[in-house]
Protein backbone atom coordinates (compact mmCIF):
# COMPACT_ATOMS: atom_id res chain seq x y z
CA UNK A 1 0.00 0.00 0.00
CA UNK A 2 2.84 2.36 0.94
CA UNK A 3 4.47 1.66 -2.41
CA UNK A 4 1.26 2.56 -4.30
CA UNK A 5 0.85 5.81 -2.33
CA UNK A 6 4.48 6.69 -3.01
CA UNK A 7 4.00 5.85 -6.68
CA UNK A 8 0.90 8.00 -7.16
CA UNK A 9 2.48 10.78 -5.16
CA UNK A 10 5.31 10.79 -7.66
CA UNK A 11 2.85 10.81 -10.56
CA UNK A 12 1.01 13.76 -8.99
CA UNK A 13 4.29 15.64 -8.85
CA UNK A 14 4.38 15.53 -12.64
CA UNK A 15 0.91 17.08 -13.05
CA UNK A 16 1.99 20.73 -13.07
CA UNK A 17 4.33 20.15 -15.98
CA UNK A 18 3.13 21.78 -19.17
CA UNK A 19 2.23 19.49 -22.09
CA UNK A 20 2.54 16.47 -19.85
CA UNK A 21 -0.41 14.12 -19.61
CA UNK A 22 -0.29 11.38 -16.99
CA UNK A 23 -2.66 8.52 -17.70
CA UNK A 24 -3.16 6.25 -14.70
CA UNK A 25 -3.87 2.60 -15.34
CA UNK A 26 -4.39 -0.36 -13.06
CA UNK A 27 -0.95 -1.68 -11.98
CA UNK A 28 0.31 -4.18 -14.51
CA UNK A 29 3.58 -5.98 -15.18
CA UNK A 30 5.83 -4.93 -18.02
CA UNK A 31 9.02 -6.45 -19.37
CA UNK A 32 10.11 -9.95 -18.40
CA UNK A 33 7.97 -11.21 -15.56
CA UNK A 34 8.63 -14.31 -13.43
CA UNK A 35 6.00 -17.01 -13.81
CA UNK A 36 3.85 -16.55 -10.66
CA UNK A 37 2.29 -19.99 -10.88
CA UNK A 38 5.73 -21.56 -10.93
CA UNK A 39 7.08 -19.46 -8.07
CA UNK A 40 4.09 -20.27 -5.88
CA UNK A 41 4.92 -23.96 -6.33
CA UNK A 42 8.34 -23.45 -4.72
CA UNK A 43 8.31 -24.65 -1.09
CA UNK A 44 10.34 -23.25 1.78
CA UNK A 45 12.68 -25.91 3.19
CA UNK A 46 11.95 -28.28 0.33
CA UNK A 47 12.77 -26.61 -2.98
CA UNK A 48 16.42 -26.22 -3.88
CA UNK A 49 18.44 -23.62 -5.71
CA UNK A 50 18.32 -25.81 -8.78
CA UNK A 51 14.48 -25.81 -8.67
CA UNK A 52 14.45 -22.01 -8.74
CA UNK A 53 16.94 -21.82 -11.61
CA UNK A 54 15.20 -24.58 -13.59
CA UNK A 55 11.90 -22.72 -13.19
CA UNK A 56 12.88 -19.07 -13.62
CA UNK A 57 16.14 -19.20 -15.55
CA UNK A 58 18.98 -16.77 -15.03
CA UNK A 59 18.56 -14.33 -12.13
CA UNK A 60 19.42 -10.68 -12.39
CA UNK A 61 21.72 -10.90 -9.37
CA UNK A 62 23.57 -13.73 -7.66
CA UNK A 63 24.90 -12.62 -4.31
CA UNK A 64 27.16 -13.96 -1.57
CA UNK A 65 28.22 -17.18 -3.28
CA UNK A 66 24.70 -17.81 -4.62
CA UNK A 67 23.13 -17.64 -1.17
CA UNK A 68 20.80 -14.98 -2.56
CA UNK A 69 19.28 -14.90 -6.05
CA UNK A 70 17.24 -11.94 -7.27
CA UNK A 71 14.93 -11.56 -10.27
CA UNK A 72 13.73 -8.19 -11.47
CA UNK A 73 10.73 -6.93 -13.40
CA UNK A 74 8.76 -3.68 -13.64
CA UNK A 75 5.22 -2.75 -12.70
CA UNK A 76 3.59 0.13 -14.60
CA UNK A 77 1.09 2.32 -12.77
CA UNK A 78 0.31 4.51 -15.74
CA UNK A 79 1.82 6.28 -18.72
CA UNK A 80 3.05 9.78 -19.26
CA UNK A 81 2.74 11.60 -22.54
CA UNK A 82 5.00 14.55 -23.16
CA UNK A 83 4.32 16.55 -26.27
CA UNK A 84 4.76 19.86 -28.00
CA UNK A 85 5.46 21.35 -31.40
CA UNK A 86 3.96 18.44 -33.31
CA UNK A 87 6.07 15.85 -31.59
CA UNK A 88 5.70 13.77 -28.49
CA UNK A 89 6.87 10.83 -26.48
CA UNK A 90 5.30 8.37 -24.12
CA UNK A 91 6.88 6.36 -21.36
CA UNK A 92 5.55 4.15 -18.60
CA UNK A 93 5.42 5.33 -15.03
CA UNK A 94 6.88 2.18 -13.57
CA UNK A 95 8.54 0.88 -10.46
CA UNK A 96 11.04 -1.97 -10.29
CA UNK A 97 10.04 -5.08 -8.38
CA UNK A 98 12.35 -7.84 -7.19
CA UNK A 99 11.84 -11.45 -6.30
CA UNK A 100 14.38 -12.36 -3.66
CA UNK A 101 15.37 -15.93 -2.76
CA UNK A 102 17.60 -16.96 0.12
CA UNK A 103 19.10 -20.44 0.40
CA UNK A 104 20.64 -22.42 3.23
CA UNK A 105 24.10 -23.95 3.13
CA UNK A 106 22.69 -27.16 1.69
CA UNK A 107 20.96 -25.23 -1.10
CA UNK A 108 17.41 -25.42 0.28
CA UNK A 109 15.06 -22.46 -0.06
CA UNK A 110 14.93 -20.49 3.20
CA UNK A 111 12.96 -17.43 2.17
CA UNK A 112 11.13 -15.98 -0.83
CA UNK A 113 10.00 -12.36 -0.82
CA UNK A 114 8.86 -9.65 -3.19
CA UNK A 115 10.53 -6.26 -2.85
CA UNK A 116 8.74 -3.24 -4.30
CA UNK A 117 10.67 -0.23 -5.51
CA UNK A 118 9.26 3.25 -5.94
CA UNK A 119 8.30 5.03 -9.11
CA UNK A 120 11.18 5.89 -11.44
CA UNK A 121 13.63 4.60 -8.87
CA UNK A 122 16.33 2.29 -10.03
CA UNK A 123 18.09 1.84 -6.74
CA UNK A 124 19.35 -1.68 -7.21
CA UNK A 125 21.73 -1.29 -4.27
CA UNK A 126 18.79 -0.63 -1.96
CA UNK A 127 16.91 -3.67 -3.25
CA UNK A 128 20.01 -5.85 -2.86
CA UNK A 129 20.43 -4.62 0.70
CA UNK A 130 16.78 -5.36 1.48
CA UNK A 131 17.15 -8.84 0.03
CA UNK A 132 20.24 -9.61 2.09
CA UNK A 133 19.01 -7.85 5.25
CA UNK A 134 15.20 -8.34 5.27
CA UNK A 135 14.77 -7.08 8.85
CA UNK A 136 15.85 -3.61 7.70
CA UNK A 137 13.34 -3.54 4.83
CA UNK A 138 9.98 -1.89 5.55
CA UNK A 139 8.36 -2.90 2.23
CA UNK A 140 9.03 -6.63 2.30
CA UNK A 141 5.86 -8.60 1.51
CA UNK B 1 -20.66 7.26 -23.46
CA UNK B 2 -19.15 10.74 -23.80
CA UNK B 3 -16.39 11.65 -26.18
CA UNK B 4 -13.84 11.96 -23.38
CA UNK B 5 -14.67 8.49 -21.97
CA UNK B 6 -14.37 7.01 -25.43
CA UNK B 7 -11.00 8.68 -25.95
CA UNK B 8 -9.80 7.44 -22.57
CA UNK B 9 -10.78 3.83 -23.33
CA UNK B 10 -9.20 4.10 -26.77
CA UNK B 11 -5.98 5.29 -25.17
CA UNK B 12 -6.02 2.43 -22.69
CA UNK B 13 -6.46 -0.08 -25.50
CA UNK B 14 -3.61 1.56 -27.37
CA UNK B 15 -1.38 1.49 -24.29
CA UNK B 16 -2.13 -2.11 -23.51
CA UNK B 17 -1.18 -3.06 -27.05
CA UNK B 18 2.09 -1.13 -26.84
CA UNK B 19 3.20 -2.11 -23.35
CA UNK B 20 4.26 -5.69 -23.74
CA UNK B 21 4.88 -8.10 -20.96
CA UNK B 22 6.52 -11.47 -21.43
CA UNK B 23 6.22 -14.17 -18.82
CA UNK B 24 9.38 -16.09 -18.08
CA UNK B 25 8.15 -19.65 -18.34
CA UNK B 26 9.77 -23.08 -18.34
CA UNK B 27 8.98 -25.31 -21.29
CA UNK B 28 8.42 -29.08 -20.99
CA UNK B 29 11.94 -30.65 -20.92
CA UNK B 30 10.76 -33.36 -23.30
CA UNK B 31 10.60 -30.66 -25.96
CA UNK B 32 14.38 -30.36 -25.81
CA UNK B 33 15.10 -34.06 -25.38
CA UNK B 34 13.09 -34.78 -28.50
CA UNK B 35 15.05 -32.31 -30.61
CA UNK B 36 18.50 -32.54 -29.07
CA UNK B 37 19.02 -36.26 -28.73
CA UNK B 38 22.31 -36.06 -26.87
CA UNK B 39 20.67 -34.35 -23.88
CA UNK B 40 19.32 -37.13 -21.72
CA UNK B 41 18.82 -36.94 -17.95
CA UNK B 42 20.77 -39.66 -16.15
CA UNK B 43 23.08 -40.28 -19.09
CA UNK B 44 24.64 -37.16 -20.62
CA UNK B 45 28.00 -36.21 -19.14
CA UNK B 46 28.89 -32.64 -18.28
CA UNK B 47 32.07 -33.02 -20.28
CA UNK B 48 30.05 -33.78 -23.41
CA UNK B 49 27.92 -30.69 -22.85
CA UNK B 50 31.02 -28.52 -22.48
CA UNK B 51 32.57 -30.00 -25.62
CA UNK B 52 29.46 -29.44 -27.69
CA UNK B 53 28.26 -26.11 -26.31
CA UNK B 54 31.41 -24.54 -24.87
CA UNK B 55 31.59 -22.65 -21.62
CA UNK B 56 28.25 -21.73 -20.09
CA UNK B 57 27.22 -18.11 -19.67
CA UNK B 58 26.43 -18.67 -16.00
CA UNK B 59 27.49 -21.27 -13.47
CA UNK B 60 26.19 -21.99 -9.95
CA UNK B 61 27.13 -24.32 -7.10
CA UNK B 62 30.69 -24.74 -8.33
CA UNK B 63 29.60 -25.69 -11.81
CA UNK B 64 26.90 -28.17 -10.82
CA UNK B 65 24.31 -25.92 -12.47
CA UNK B 66 24.99 -24.39 -15.87
CA UNK B 67 22.96 -21.85 -17.83
CA UNK B 68 23.41 -21.27 -21.57
CA UNK B 69 21.87 -18.39 -23.49
CA UNK B 70 20.04 -20.00 -26.36
CA UNK B 71 17.28 -19.45 -28.85
CA UNK B 72 14.93 -21.89 -30.48
CA UNK B 73 15.60 -22.22 -34.22
CA UNK B 74 12.83 -22.45 -36.79
CA UNK B 75 13.21 -26.21 -37.00
CA UNK B 76 12.74 -26.49 -33.22
CA UNK B 77 16.39 -27.19 -32.44
CA UNK B 78 18.42 -25.19 -29.98
CA UNK B 79 21.01 -22.72 -31.10
CA UNK B 80 23.48 -20.80 -28.97
CA UNK B 81 22.45 -17.19 -28.99
CA UNK B 82 24.78 -15.21 -31.25
CA UNK B 83 22.95 -11.96 -31.84
CA UNK B 84 22.39 -9.74 -28.81
CA UNK B 85 19.21 -8.38 -30.38
CA UNK B 86 17.57 -11.74 -30.78
CA UNK B 87 15.30 -13.43 -28.26
CA UNK B 88 17.21 -14.85 -25.35
CA UNK B 89 16.07 -18.03 -23.62
CA UNK B 90 17.86 -19.95 -20.89
CA UNK B 91 18.89 -23.57 -21.12
CA UNK B 92 19.43 -24.75 -17.55
CA UNK B 93 21.23 -27.98 -16.70
CA UNK B 94 21.80 -29.58 -13.30
CA UNK B 95 24.56 -32.18 -12.82
CA UNK B 96 25.10 -34.69 -10.04
CA UNK B 97 28.34 -35.20 -8.13
CA UNK B 98 29.35 -37.78 -10.75
CA UNK B 99 29.04 -35.19 -13.52
CA UNK B 100 25.95 -36.78 -15.06
CA UNK B 101 23.00 -34.62 -16.09
CA UNK B 102 20.17 -35.06 -13.61
CA UNK B 103 17.67 -32.41 -14.73
CA UNK B 104 17.36 -29.74 -17.39
CA UNK B 105 14.90 -27.11 -18.50
CA UNK B 106 14.33 -24.59 -21.24
CA UNK B 107 13.09 -21.29 -19.86
CA UNK B 108 11.55 -19.01 -22.43
CA UNK B 109 12.79 -15.39 -22.02
CA UNK B 110 14.77 -16.70 -19.06
CA UNK B 111 18.10 -14.98 -19.58
CA UNK B 112 19.40 -11.55 -18.77
CA UNK B 113 20.56 -9.48 -21.70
Amino acid sequence: MAAIIKTWGSIAAFLPLAACIPIPTPPHDIGLVPDRTATSALKIGVSKRSDVLLTLGEPRFQLEDDRFLMYKWDVAYGYIFIGGYYSGAMFPASAPHYLCFEFSNDGRLLRQSILSGTLFSNSEKKAINECIHPSEAPDVK
Amino acid sequence: MGYSSFTYILLLILLSSIAGCKTVIAVDPLTIAGREGFIVDGRTQKQEILERLGQAQKSYENGAILIYHVQMMRDGRLGLRQDKHSQCDAFVMVFGDDGVLTRHSYVKHGCNH
